[in-house]
């Protein structure tokens, strides 16, 4: 018994020392977070390689849910992340949707988060709307080209077509309760699967179901040439992925601006208004950065490393 | 009695925090789940544990009967141990890899769950036939009771209150994990729970978990009750 005490406190010395190891004196340190998807995924690692580059101590919390990351920014477990102006307009600042443009829309989250202490940097006018989509053969079929056609389709069958979505879809309020109401139609509960951010397209893949939410930047919307049913009602608002930061960590290392900007000039775009090619251009661009992820199985800093270098952010 | 008591005190509470969650239309910004979406999942849910636990107990009392006869008693250790590890391994690890081997759906959440609900019925089942004094048997055997009646009439119905514990304790286990069949294409509370980890917001998960923790309640209890009107008379711990 006695021989072990001191093995013991060793542990004990052992874990405080490495619970509260920081890197080396006077480095700056400073969190980024991201979510739970590909894209975010990707991002998370742009931000963590490139601060790291110049001469940032960057740890990164990954695989969070939005409300959680948000949550994280505001109680500034973490200082720097990227979200959709969509998202933020929706669910952050909790407002009802209004068709707005892009740059507006922006605008409008900056100046209303900056009473939040948050600062949002230039954004990337990717777009990443929630879409749903269905193998080409099930529209062709069911002669349904946009979301209004698929609600007819959805009441003509009594809401007995099998759909897919992820679990925060499922309650956002730019999720499937607001679209069943916009768009005047109802999913039968026992057609209807959740699941983990993901799923719902590899049960599409799989034909597990005729429906799915994914995301316009998904890789395997092109892989398989899958229907996007056109948003004809607008309900969708812009979301663009933008950097943003806490103005306490901004405040004491203002250079984070011009570091992340730096990254989103890369994109088509970057750094100007939006225009219709800008967000188009920047779609696809984003689209082939997952697909290195989805379908070429690069790991997200593989993928993100690999975008940095060719665009000659950090060296080799 | 005192018991009843407190079953009756945490039923009360979980059905008023459900009520009360489902009361209100949203929670921070997203929707809660309606009357309608609770009745939906209760009912996936208890057919996912009725299904597994139905087949657990069919295979666990079949396999607890087959290596307690002397012939197969060195099957014992390998049954058991199997069962063992079968529960060993983590019911999220158990249900995840189900995932590429039989894809999405519930034929997976099935499989999951029974295995995962086997060990509680196997084990108990055979700790309850293996612990049936000797002499019971013998004089079956004597009265010239074949095998067959003797496992019949003798070794189930003696040992009938054990095995029934296993079901119990298996079916509290299944409705626990049952929770986990959302994440492979399942039903259930877990749809609501899972949703409300996503959204980050407490009284979502809530709203997912105590009806949860009701129905393993409730279901124990109800098993209970069949539990002390199956045992024989001449089993009864007179109280």
């Amino acid at each position: 018994m006695r021989k072990l005490i001191p093995v013991a406190l060793a542990l004990v010395l052992a874990v405080v020392l490495v619970v509260t190891a920081c890197g080396p004196p006077g480095a700056k340190q400073v969190t980024v977070g991201n979510k739970n998807f590909t894209e975010e995924y990707i991002i998370g690692q742009m931000m963590k390689q490139l601060l790291e580059d110049r001469g940032f101590n960057v740890s990164l919390t990954s695989g969070l849910s939005t409300t959680a990351l948000r949550q994280g920014m505001e109680s500034g477990d973490i200082d720097i992340c990227a979200d959709y102006t969509g998202t933020a307009w929706m669910i952050h600042l909790a407002h009802a949707y209004e068709p707005t443009g892009h740059n507006e829309l922006y605008e409008m989250v900056k100046q209303e988060d900056a009473g939040n202490n948050f600062v949002w940097l230039d954004p990337m006018w990717n777009h990443n709307s929630y879409v749903l989509v269905s193998w080409a053969q099930f529209a062709t079929d069911n002669e349904v080209e946009t979301l209004s056609d698929l609600a007819a389709l959805y009441q003509q069958e009594e809401g007995k077509i099998t759909t897919y979505v992820d679990f925060e879809f499922s309650a956002r309020p730019d999720g499937l309760p607001a679209l069943e109401d916009s768009y005047n139609f109802e999913v039968d509960a026992a057609y209807l699967l959740t699941g983990v951010p993901g799923i719902s397209t590899l049960g599409l893949e799989n034909h597990e179901c005729d429906v799915a939410m994914a995301f316009g930047t998904d890789a395997i919307i092109g892989k398989y040439g899958w229907h996007v049913y056109t948003d004809d009602l607008s309900f969708w608002p812009p979301y663009d992925l933008t950097p943003y930061v806490r103005a306490e960590v901004l405040d004491e290392y203002p250079e984070i601006e011009d570091i992340l900007n730096e990254l989103v000039a890369t994109f088509p775009g970057g750094g100007e208004a939006a225009t219709a090619e800008a967000v188009s251009e920047c779609q696809q661009a984003w689209q082939a950065l997952n697909a290195r992820v989805d379908t070429d199985k690069l790991e997200p800093d593989e993928a993100a490393h690999e975008w940095l270098v060719q665009n000659g952010l950090i060296e080799e | 009695m005192r018991r009843l008591v407190i079953i009756l005190t945490i039923s009360a509470v979980l059905i008023g925090v459900t009520a009360w969650v489902t009361s209100m239309e949203k929670v921070g910004v997203f929707d809660v789940f309606t009357w309608g979406d609770l009745a939906n999942e209760a009912r996936n849910h208890f057919w996912m544990v009725f299904v597994a636990v139905g087949i657990a107990t069919g295979v666990g009392v079949l396999l607890a009967v087959l290596v307690t006869r002397p012939r197969f008693s060195k099957l014992a250790t390998l049954v058991i141990g199997t069962g063992n590890v079968g529960q060993s391994i983590p019911s999220l690890a158990l249900i995840a890899i189900m995932l590429p081997l039989l894809g999405l759906g519930f034929k997976s959440v099935i499989v999951a769950l029974f295995i995962y609900g086997l060990l509680p019925i196997l084990r108990n089942s055979y700790a309850g036939i293996r612990n049936i004094d000797p002499a019971v048997i013998e004089s079956a055997r004597g009265m010239g009771m074949s095998r067959l009646q003797i496992a019949r009439k003798i070794e189930l119905p003696l040992a009938r209150p054990v095995i029934m514990a296993g079901i119990r304790i298996s079916t509290i286990i299944t409705v626990g994990t049952a929770e986990l069949a959302v994440l492979v294409g399942g039903n259930g509370f877990g749809r609501i729970t899972f949703t409300g980890v996503f959204a980050y917001e407490p009284l979502l998960i809530l709203q997912g978990a105590a009806p949860t923790a009701l129905m393993a309640i409730i279901l124990g209890f109800m098993l209970e009750l069949v539990e002390r009107r199956i045992t024989p008379r001449g089993l009864k711990v007179e109280a």
